[in-house]
């Protein structure tokens, strides 16, 4: 007889585990597997004037890239941030890139003239969504964090804050892989 | 090796040869692309893949699609592209997974195991020599229910799936106005609202798929819909809400001048439209009209209706609107 309590008892709780990690992940959007892969080589265009950017030229420094768009509401949300960040690290060692996702580049150009710029900040532009296909990205804003080897070693999902920031480039100054940070993203 | 032998060795290698030819065949030059987009979700929709929505990632996406064919690439490598930058929830028929394959398996079992414990309880009971206690007959009875009373319960939950995609939307707009639209997909609203283009009651599902173009950027089909909205007897609340997204569209697109007189008759419709305020007062700052913002974004601070998270954000356009004043 007690082998058959054990067997119910054991189901159930195999059961139980098999569905609380099934609806931990239902509360996020998946993990990105680019955790780990080296970035791809692909040409941005300036958001505002000629030339292009390449990610993966930045050897030696740790690049923060953004995608933003003018429509997404926490994007605007999360400005202050990157701008506060890009002046704070001043281009040593860490480059701000800003993708403007799947937007018109009127209204990127109005965004910025209402939130800021910073000096130290590229604003590029994402034709074809092509760099947001390459990132996998899911809804916006997304900010990916990749090392001085050219590795992604980090995503924040959703609206990032200051000390944030400064916590997962620190994490990568010290050589550890901060990873993911999961959230909300704006997805129609 | 007997003659029948070789023979049926040769078969044999003749047809593993014709089968292995025409999968090689088939790898690349027959590839579909809206059958391999029909298998991707589209990542910023929900429930449809990338072959059937039209938002721009969409459509960026099946472009990566006819690129990859194009290369050479085998549907499953086309796949696979994918699901190692999104990871692999974006296939719609994701690879098997052992742990899916148990939670299906465990209810069966269950089931299965809750039914042989009660057809031995019978049968230890009804034994006139056997020990069958009474409390251990109400155990083993305990556990054949609890077995079955848990693979019911978590396998109903897999068999009542939410609805597929493409199958008939069965809500009826004139006797459900309260009908839940969040599982309905685009394609789907535009297949009901061809049927039922020109009833008022229609409006709701057609603002309900009007917003989603908007929040998908996607503007043309928009306004497209909003226009139709105004077109068939909105209620002002429903004509103030698309007369100021109309509104933003237009600013969005340099129309500044038309964006005001549509921001102007959506708060003619309904004085109380907070949104259209809201974008009133961006383009008014924009323009250097910065003091014509302020009474709106003072309105918009004292507004109850409005979320207290947005506070912040108006308050510094307001900023902005009495500085350049």
């Amino acid at each position: 007889m007690r082998r058959w309590t054990w067997l119910v008892i054991g189901i159930v709780v195999v059961f139980a585990g098999f569905m609380a990690g099934r609806l931990d992940l239902a509360e996020t959007i998946p993990e990105s597997p680019l955790i780990g892969s080296p970035v791809t080589d692909m040409d941005l265009p300036f958001l505002e004037g000629p030339g292009t950017v390449t990610l993966a030229d930045f050897h030696g420094s740790i690049v923060v890239a953004n995608f933003w768009a003018s429509w997404c509401t926490p994007c605007r949300e999360e400005h202050p941030a990157f701008v506060a960040a890009a002046d704070l690290y001043g281009g040593d060692g860490v480059q701000f890139v800003a993708i403007n996702h799947e937007d018109t580049e009127a209204a990127a150009i109005r965004f910025l003239d209402t939130y800021g710029r910073s000096d130290h900040q590229l604003v590029v532009r994402d034709p074809g969504s092509r760099a947001g296909i390459e990132f996998g990205v899911f809804g916006l804003p997304e900010t990916f964090f990749i090392d001085g080897d050219g590795v992604i070693v980090g995503r924040v999902a959703g609206a990032i804050d200051l000390p944030i920031l400064v916590d997962f480039i620190t994490q990568i100054q010290q050589g550890t892989t901060p990873g993911e940070r999961p959230g909300t993203v704006y997805r129609p | 090796m007997t003659a029948r032998k070789v023979l049926s060795w040769s078969f044999t290698l003749a047809a593993v040869a014709v089968l292995g030819w025409g999968m090689l065949a088939a790898s690349s030059a027959d590839v579909d692309p809206l059958a391999v987009g029909d298998k991707i979700a589209c990542p910023k929709c929900e429930g449809e893949s990338i072959a059937s929505s039209q938002t721009p990632t969409a459509r960026a996406m099946m472009e990566v699609v006819d690129e990859r064919i194009g290369e050479g690439l085998t549907e499953r490598e086309i796949l696979d592209w994918f699901a190692a930058r999104y990871g692999p929830d974006i296939l719609l028929e994701p690879p098997l997974d052992l742990g899916g394959v148990a939670l299906w398996a465990v209810p069966v079992v269950a089931v299965a195991g809750g039914a042989f414990l009660a057809f031995r309880a019978a049968r230890v009971r009804r034994r006139p020599d056997g020990p069958a206690s009474s409390g251990r007959y109400s155990l083993v009875v305990l556990g054949a229910g609890a077995l079955v009373l848990t693979g019911l319960a978590f396998g109903i939950g897999q068999f009542v799936q939410p609805r597929a995609p493409g199958s008939a939307v069965s809500g009826n707009l004139e006797i459900d106005p309260n009908q839940d639209l969040d599982g309905v997909t685009n394609a789907e609203m535009e297949a009901v609202l061809e049927q039922f283009a020109d009833i008022p009651e229609a409006n709701r599902m057609r603002l309900a798929l009007a917003r989603r173009y908007f929040e998908e950027g996607d503007y043309s089909r928009a306004v497209a819909q909003f226009q139709l909205v105004l077109g068939n007897d909105p209620t002002p609340v429903e004509a103030s809400e698309a007369l100021g997204r109309i509104g933003w569209i237009l600013f969005a697109n340099g129309e500044a001048s038309a964006a005001e007189v549509a921001y102007l008759q959506a708060l003619d419709a309904l004085a109380t439209n907070s949104e259209a305020k809201w974008f009133y007062a961006i383009l008014l700052v924009e323009e250097d009209r910065g003091a014509e913002a302020v009474p709106l974004l003072e309105a918009l601070l004292d507004d109850e209706s409005v979320p207290a998270e947005v506070d912040d954000e108006i308050e510094r356009l307001l900023e902005t609107a009495r500085s350049g004043s």
